[in-house]
């Protein structure tokens, strides 16, 4: 009741639990463009992001007769978006024969390429420059993309989502002090995956907004 | 860095952790205290502080999240086909399959039935949101069609300024912000939501006149709104379709087919759809400046009469020819109204001398009433720059306010503050009558002249009640003014009871 009252998507999902299509509709427009980012970070290839964001609708209304307001609905969703994107990467990665299913993720090697063909070209083999708009996003993504999947999924819910320790701990079944060690470990990895671009200025030590 | 490093397992140091929670806004405060005076006392902590921080900003270079309409379309059609559709694999399928194909025979038609007609409800629902934003400036639409001609008074400076004017005046509508129009339609049922009364008030009547238009006229808006959309500048132009909407109401039907190109003459004439527009212009700041007037509250008229009285006086102190023989002219005729209201003739003329210097301001429309003059007497001269200063000087710090807004340069100020002497004169004075308004004016007379004009004959009573407005040559004097008294701003009470 509590997050009925509060949480306006809640309302809207129970009308679309009473099959009320423009509820549907209007929770898609809502939050479909940031399922993709998500999925673009969370799943084994950001190609396949609009691919998963879609299922995690499917997944959502073929749910609608079970749904209860335990949660805020974005905690729900997210749930379900890690568990379609965890589960496309171990599809992706047991057709390719990877057994780990914490690696990093199948395109996370090429990210790992670009990052280490730009820290060669930091080295000195290439003359420093600052790195392009596109370029820098994606270094910071290939940077992401070497996260493990938690580290990526909690930071990802912190920075972009603005979910709240205990927010991201129930929309990933962890404790709130495991989400607190989580963060950490994606902070201090990412910026040491960046340092390099940061020292030789590839990267700007202040953030362009 | 190994992708071993970055595993969960990996041990985190204490002080990034309650760095990390305390960038995050996670830290109890007793906690976050602590590591505040750390972070004061220790060089080292704070460059972490700044590095875990610095890394975390870069997360900004990543693309924001973009609302892509063909993918909604398509995860909705999706998931339609999804509810239709059955189940591609089911347990013990081979089992069931003879069931399953007869269930599935019989729930098929409500199926495709319920999605049929949640499709149709969707889009019809979608339809009327969409809708809501040309409802919403369905005026602008039906009177602002002429996208050029809004263009050309969106960079007319004065155009611009009456506008604002006219919104501070309530000529026009104050709030022409957007309700639901500018809001994505997604978005758009919470926020109708979100609207207050007034808002939905407003949305309500328009979608009701939206609903009402015939249907060449709804396609002709529709189509209006549709080619508005597409324009660089299309917020720009709905803004300024919906103030000359609410203006064009106020004007002239001759001047608005000028300005449309209506006209036979305008359509092949360019130099006159540009002289109406300034006509027009010209003809509603005229309509505001008297109008600004009446928003004036009581008290502040009040302030403004004494101010006038006070300037009859300085001329008079400053030794003002034609003020004199003014004020000594009507001193003389008021002798004998003075003598029966007991009252100083000086006063009586001092204060009667007021409307004949507003009237003496030939550029601004007839002040017709006041004390008929000879033809030798010296004319005096109008309120002068410093006097209409004065008077802006004892205007609240408001009414400042709105007359900067409103007046724009200093020409205009002085022409408001003109109108404003005239509004407060004609609020304030007890020689102020407005047309066909004896019964008010007998009514304002002092208790005491009431009495004695009672007994008179009626046409003399008219006479008496028609004093001002220029006809009677000879007729008695105007009857006792007010008495200054600044102190009382709001307070009620018949001055001319006094």
């Amino acid at each position: 009741m509590r997050y009925q009252q509060s949480d306006p998507d809640v309302r809207l999902m129970l009308r679309v639990k009473d099959d009320d299509a423009g509820a549907f509709e209007a929770l898609v427009r809502r939050y479909e463009a940031r399922l993709v980012r998500l999925m673009q970070h969370l799943g084994p290839r950001s190609d396949m992001a609009e691919d998963l964001a879609q299922e995690v609708f499917l997944r959502v209304y073929r749910a609608r007769k079970s749904y209860v307001p335990g949660a805020k609905f974005s905690t729900w969703l997210f749930t379900i978006a890690g568990n379609v994107a965890r589960n496309a990467s171990r599809s992706v990665h047991r057709r390719a024969e990877v057994s780990e299913v914490d690696a990093p993720s199948a395109d996370l090697s090429g990210a790992g390429n670009l990052l280490a063909s730009t820290v060669t070209e930091a080295s000195g083999l290439m003359p420093v420059r600052l790195a392009e708009g596109s370029e820098r996003a994606a270094i910071v993504r290939a940077a992401v993309a070497q996260l493990g999947e938690r580290q990526r999924m909690a930071l990802m819910l912190s920075r972009f989502e603005n979910l709240s320790y205990s927010e991201i701990a129930e929309a990933m079944g962890l404790t709130t002090k495991a989400v607190k060690s989580l963060l950490s470990r994606a902070r201090v990895n990412l910026k040491e995956l960046l340092q390099p671009y940061i020292d030789s200025g590839i990267i700007p030590d202040e953030v362009q907004r | 860095m190994s992708a071993a490093s970055l595993s969960d397992d990996r041990p985190v140091d204490p002080d990034d952790e309650s760095l990390v929670a305390y960038l995050d806004g996670e830290l109890a405060a007793e906690d976050r205290d602590a590591l505040e005076r750390r972070l004061l006392e220790e060089d080292a902590l704070r460059g972490r502080l700044r590095e875990l921080q610095h890394s975390w900003d870069l997360l900004e270079e990543l693309p924001s999240a973009t609302p892509n309409e063909k993918m909604v379309e398509s995860t909705l059609e999706m998931v339609v086909s999804d509810v239709v559709r059955a189940s591609p694999e089911r347990p013990m399928w081979h089992k069931v399959r003879g069931p399953l194909v007869v269930f599935a025979a019989l729930l098929l038609p409500p199926l495709v039935a319920f999605g049929a007609v949640a499709w149709k409800r969707t889009a019809d629902y979608r339809r009327e949101l969409e809708m809501l934003a040309v409802a919403e400036n369905v005026d602008a639409y039906l009177q602002a069609d002429d996208l050029e001609l809004m263009r050309e008074l969106a960079t007319n400076e004065r155009w611009n300024r009456m506008i604002l004017a006219a919104r501070e005046v309530g000529l026009i509508p104050y709030d022409t912000s957007p309700i639901v129009a500018s809001v994505p339609v997604g978005e758009r049922e919470s926020t109708l939501e979100a609207l207050d009364a007034d808002q939905r008030s407003r949305l309500a009547t328009r979608w009701d006149r939206f609903q009402q238009l015939a249907p060449e006229t709804r396609q002709r808006v529709e189509a209006t709104h549709r080619q508005v959309r597409q324009q660089t500048d299309a917020a720009s132009l709905v803004r300024t379709m919906k103030d000359y909407s609410a203006w064009k109401e106020t004007l002239r039907p001759r001047l608005t087919d000028d300005m449309e190109g209506r006209s036979k003459e305008a359509r092949t004439d360019a130099a006159r759809r540009s002289a109406a527009i300034e006509m027009a212009i010209t003809d509603t700041i005229r309509d505001l400046t008297e109008r600004s007037g009446m928003a004036l509250d009581d008290a502040t008229a009040r302030e403004i009469y004494h101010v006038l009285e006070e300037i009859v006086r300085m001329r008079l102190r400053s030794g003002d020819s034609a003020t004199s023989a003014l004020v000594d002219y009507l001193e003389e005729r008021s002798r004998n109204v003075a003598e029966m209201i007991d009252e100083d003739p000086r006063d009586i003329a001092t204060r009667s001398a007021i409307v004949v210097i507003l009237r003496a301001d030939s550029g601004r429309r007839p002040f017709r009433f006041g004390p008929p003059l000879p033809d030798d007497l010296e004319p005096v001269t109008p309120l002068s720059h410093d006097e209409l200063e004065w008077i802006r000087v004892v205007l609240p710090r408001e009414e400042q306010r709105r007359l900067d807004l409103i007046a724009g340069d200093d020409s205009g100020r002085l022409a408001y503050l003109r109108a404003w002497a005239e509004e407060a004169f004609q609020r304030t004075s007890p020689y102020q009558r407005r047309r066909d308004e004896h019964s008010t004016r007998y009514f304002a007379l002092p208790a005491g002249l009431r009495d004695r004009v009672d007994l008179d004959d009626p046409a003399k009573l008219a006479r008496h009640l028609s004093w001002g407005r220029g006809r009677g040559s000879n007729g008695p004097s105007p009857p006792r003014g007010p008495r200054r008294d600044r102190g009382q701003r709001d307070g009620g009470g018949d001055e001319n009871d006094r």
